[in-house]
């Protein structure tokens, strides 16, 4: 076996130890140190592979570019696109609920639905899979309001379960809504819903 | 003009100083960059916007995107062996490497076919939400360059095998090697991220 091999062969044993750490980093991903840590070891092997199995790092520095044009391409989509989704975003930011928002709701009680509000909350968090008329695609990518009338058949009680826990049926999974919508927004796009797509 | 003239003719051919058929090769695989870039790097940013998608993210099965990672730097190793036999003139030797590499592209697409029927029998399609559309396409598209990547390797094989185009030996390897880092980079997305 020539040196060449060896050293490929060495290259490969430590991409295989790599990967051994990301996913016993994995265990730790509601840290965000970790998943950047996992994201540079990614970004490592990356470069281990484009280098010496395809001999990136002996080759002239013009045809590095070829690669480094593309990358810096990515690089200025997402600089382009991420102040876009922050926008998008901070018109209804992404709410949390902590203790301290549930002593408010507890002194604070909550106000009847609000259509018009829950309109802007279906808006962005329900209308990619219900769709704006409230079909789902005629019930493929989420329940159909309009076509199956049990889907709103049900009490405000059980509905609002479903928007904050999520429900898993035979169409798929709707995620649980409990972290991104607060109690309020939960009540009034229920409110809409119910205004927009239910028996009239 | 006897055979292998030929082949020493066509390796040569530069305008550059470096054989054309690399630097159009990696002018392709700069373009596959920037394809997948672009998918990636919209992936992140809604993941960063949607924490909840933590919980499908959960649903992928980790164990299964461990081996075929495995699977792929393997395949990536006898890829470059297989090079590396080439230019020793060992055709022979690297004949059997890529259909080694070959074999370890069957390997991941039978894992990946079974884990795309155990999600979709758990109710998980394409449609289901936003995280199983990016999860289907990112690896689906990756999966259909596994077998344009497949398909390369065992023409360049069988070409070998006759002792010929060693040039194919190592452009068929740097495109394998390239769907190794998009692996790379998509097994931390969908399966560690959760």
């Amino acid at each position: 076996m020539n040196a060449h091999d060896k050293k490929y062969i060495v290259i490969w044993a430590v991409l295989l130890v790599a990967m051994g750490v990301s996913i016993a980093l994995g265990e730790f991903v509601g840290n965000t140190a970790v998943v950047v840590t996992i994201f540079v070891i990614a970004a490592v092997k990356a470069w281990l592979v484009v280098a010496e199995f395809m001999h990136l790092r002996y080759e002239a520095p013009w045809l590095k570019w070829v690669l480094g044009g593309a990358l810096l391409a990515v690089v200025a989509f997402l600089g382009g696109v991420t102040p876009d989704v922050a926008f998008h975003w901070s018109v209804i930011p992404p709410k949390v609920e902590t203790p301290a928002d549930a002593a408010v709701a507890v002194v604070k009680p909550l106000e009847p639905g609000d259509a018009e509000r829950g309109g802007k909350v279906y808006g962005t968090y329900c209308v990619g899979c219900h769709m704006a008329d409230g079909k789902g695609n005629g019930g493929t990518t989420a329940a159909d309001f309009i076509g199956d009338p049990s889907r709103l058949g049900k009490t405000d009680e059980e509905l609002l379960t479903s928007i904050a826990e999520g429900k898993t049926g035979t169409i798929g999974t709707m995620p649980p809504w409990k972290g991104a919508l607060s109690a309020q927004q939960r009540v009034d796009v229920l409110a809409y819903v119910r205004a927009t797509f239910g028996a009239k | 003009m006897s055979h292998s003239a030929t082949l020493h003719h066509e390796e040569e051919r530069t305008a550059t100083g470096i054989s054309t058929g690399k630097v159009a090769m990696w002018w392709f695989l700069a373009s596959e960059v920037a394809i997948f870039g672009g998918l990636i790097m919209s992936y992140v940013v809604c993941r960063v916007a949607h924490p909840e998608w933590g919980e499908e993210a959960a649903h992928t099965i980790s164990a299964a995107g461990a081996f075929n990672t495995i699977v792929l730097l393997t395949s990536s190793l006898f890829a470059v062996l297989a090079h590396s036999a080439a230019t020793h003139g060992n055709m022979q030797k690297a004949s059997n490497l890529l259909f080694a590499t070959v074999g370890g592209g069957v390997v991941f697409l039978c894992v990946k076919a079974y884990e795309y029927h155990h999600e979709i029998s758990e109710g998980f399609t394409p449609v289901s939400s936003l995280f199983w559309g990016f999860y289907f396409f990112m690896t689906g598209l990756h999966g259909v360059h596994v077998v344009a990547g497949m398909t390369a390797l065992t023409w360049a094989a069988l070409k070998a095998r006759k002792n010929q185009a060693p040039w194919a030996v190592e452009y068929t390897g740097m495109y394998w090697h390239l769907v190794d880092v998009i692996w790379i980079f998509l097994f931390p997305l969908v399966y560690l991220a959760s």
